[in-house]
């Protein structure tokens, strides 16, 4: 049975940040048209980086279950983290907890316990600010993904199978990247294929649509692109995935459209999770 | 009658020593107050921040009240462990400052969210004629009570089945506003020790094999009582037949 290898220092595990930066992203966002999706691509990959980080945060440090890269595609395409990580592909989580740009204080509303809510402070890391400038080269992308990858499993042949996150608006430029992408899946470590999973920015206004299991309700032709493009959720990640609110069926896609792809942090299996810890 | 213990542990299979959080009590040979024994066992959440402290906490907490094991008890007993883990919390955050490390954002929703831990509460008191012990369990979470008798398993509390074992249990938190769920589920459960029963209280890992083999008809006490323990552990992890996770075993002998 695959995707069970223990996810440990001793076994780390990868997560792969593709983020599309390129000119298509100065246009608005479809449910928020006052943001570009450039912002909503910078947010997101923070977001995704700030929970993972949390999630491998013990008290005193963060432990190097994941090592993590994020590729830049644009005008300029490569290695994208900034300051002391520029120009390394992956970099042990830890790392990537000591080295953001900068942290923001942010408020956010939290239930106060009695009934109400309160204002409370939250530091907010940035490792990116948007960009967007030239074209959207996601074939070639993804050949450096799979390069990436395939040099890490040779390291960890037998970790927990490589995550490859592609955060984009779907407008690629270089060519159909299905085949790049069937090629990045078809690696394997001991313990499964690679998974590669699309969120989807797009300037289209519908709803999103989160994990869906067929490209029926998908309102375009570059969802469908993507969701046909992004693996299936292995069968435990489905039962987080259930627990967490979503219907999944065998054919459930790691793919969001317009949405918010950070639950998938919580689907990763690091250890005892308490079931009222929220 | 007496009671003679003994407490196995391991931390995780890759971790350093410093690393485990499960939790056990008492550290040394176990000593009755009034004619009665208390043990416990806990088993922090590696997920959560700082739950080996929260752990330890519990146990202590249980094993040095006297009071009847009870619902009531238990709810007092969880919410004396919350104010005592509070003030650890307030001394371990201040030690940070002082040694300049400050708390960095990362460990903030961590520390929020509270310590999530097990609690396993044994309470062994001679009844009237001397002739036996009655014991009294508590159980908030996936850790396990295992009575044997002349070479049969008698009683397992407070899981029953090795297919209810899984990665998200409720467990008890420091926030005591988060405990609702919790204390709602907790397990009372009693019974009565005769000369030469066995008690083996486990953490998850640790129990899940035990039962597993328990139901395939074997005797699983007998390879804890006849091995090393670090060697059994090695090899069941190797074996792939104990979750590679913090173990801890007491092993309690009537006598």
């Amino acid at each position: 049975m695959p995707y069970i290898a223990e996810i440990s220092r001793a076994n780390p595990s990868c997560f792969l940040f593709l983020i599309d930066q390129s000119g298509s992203m100065r246009d608005p966002f479809g449910l928020d048209p006052s943001r570009r999706k450039a912002d909503g691509v910078a947010d997101a990959i923070n977001r995704l980086l700030q929970n993972l980080v949390i999630k491998c945060a013990k008290a005193e440090g963060v432990r190097d279950y994941y090592y993590v890269g994020v590729l830049g595609y644009g005008h300029r395409s490569g290695p994208a983290f900034g300051g002391s990580l520029a120009g390394r592909e992956l970099v042990p989580i830890s790392e990537v907890a000591a080295n953001p740009a900068r942290v923001e204080e942010r408020t956010r509303k939290v239930e106060d316990g009695a009934g109400g809510l309160v204002e409370q402070k939250v530091k907010f890391p940035v490792w990116f600010d948007p960009v967007a400038n030239g074209g959207t080269p996601m074939c070639n992308a993804l050949s450096r993904a799979k390069d990436i990858v395939r040099g890490f499993i040779s390291q960890h042949p037998d970790c927990f199978p490589p995550i490859v996150i592609n955060i984009t608006d779907g407008e690629a430029t270089d060519g159909n990247p299905q085949g790049p992408a069937q090629d990045l899946q078809s690696l394997a470590s001991t313990d499964g294929n690679v998974l590669l999973f699309n969120l989807h920015l797009s300037s289209n206004k519908a709803a999103p649509i989160e994990f869906p299991d067929s490209d029926e309700n998908l309102p375009d032709s570059y969802a469908k692109l993507l969701f046909g493009m992004s693996s299936r959720l292995p069968e435990y990640m489905r039962g987080f995935a259930e627990e967490e609110g979503y219907k999944t069926t065998e054919n459930t896609r790691g793919f969001v459209f317009n949405g918010d792809l950070v639950s998938v942090i919580r689907f990763l299996d690091i250890g005892t999770r308490p079931a009222n810890l929220r | 009658m007496k009671v003679e213990a003994k407490t196995y542990w391991l931390p995780k299979k890759g971790n350093q020593i410093s690393e485990y959080e499960d939790a056990f009590y008492p550290k040394g040979v176990p000593r009755s107050r009034k004619g009665a024994w208390r043990f416990a066992v806990s088993d922090g959440a590696s997920e959560s921040m700082l739950s080996g402290p929260w752990a330890e906490i519990l146990v202590k907490t249980f094993c040095r009240s006297s009071a009847p094991v009870t619902a009531v008890s238990v709810r007092g007993i969880v919410a004396r462990a919350a104010k005592a883990y509070e003030s650890w919390l307030e001394e371990y955050l201040r030690r940070r400052e002082r040694e300049g490390r400050p708390v960095q954002w990362y460990e903030e929703p961590g520390l929020q969210a509270g310590a999530y831990a097990t609690l396993l509460g044994l309470s062994l008191a001679s009844d009237p004629t001397g002739e036996s012990l009655r014991w009294e369990a508590v159980s908030l979470g996936d850790s396990c009570l295992f009575q044997v008798r002349d070479g049969a398993l008698i009683a397992n509390f407070a899981i029953g089945n090795s297919r209810e074992f899984g990665s998200r249990p409720v467990l008890i938190s420091s926030r005591p506003d988060k405990n609702g769920t919790a204390l709602s589920r907790l397990e009372l459960g009693a019974g009565e020790c005769l000369s030469g029963d066995r008690l083996y209280l486990m953490t998850d890992a640790m129990a899940a094999w035990f039962l597993r083999e328990h139901e395939s008809g074997n005797t699983p006490w007998a390879a804890l009582e006849g091995s090393d323990f670090q060697d059994l552990v090695d090899r069941l992890r190797d074996e792939g037949l104990v979750r590679n996770d913090d173990v801890t075993v007491t092993c309690i002998r009537v006598v």
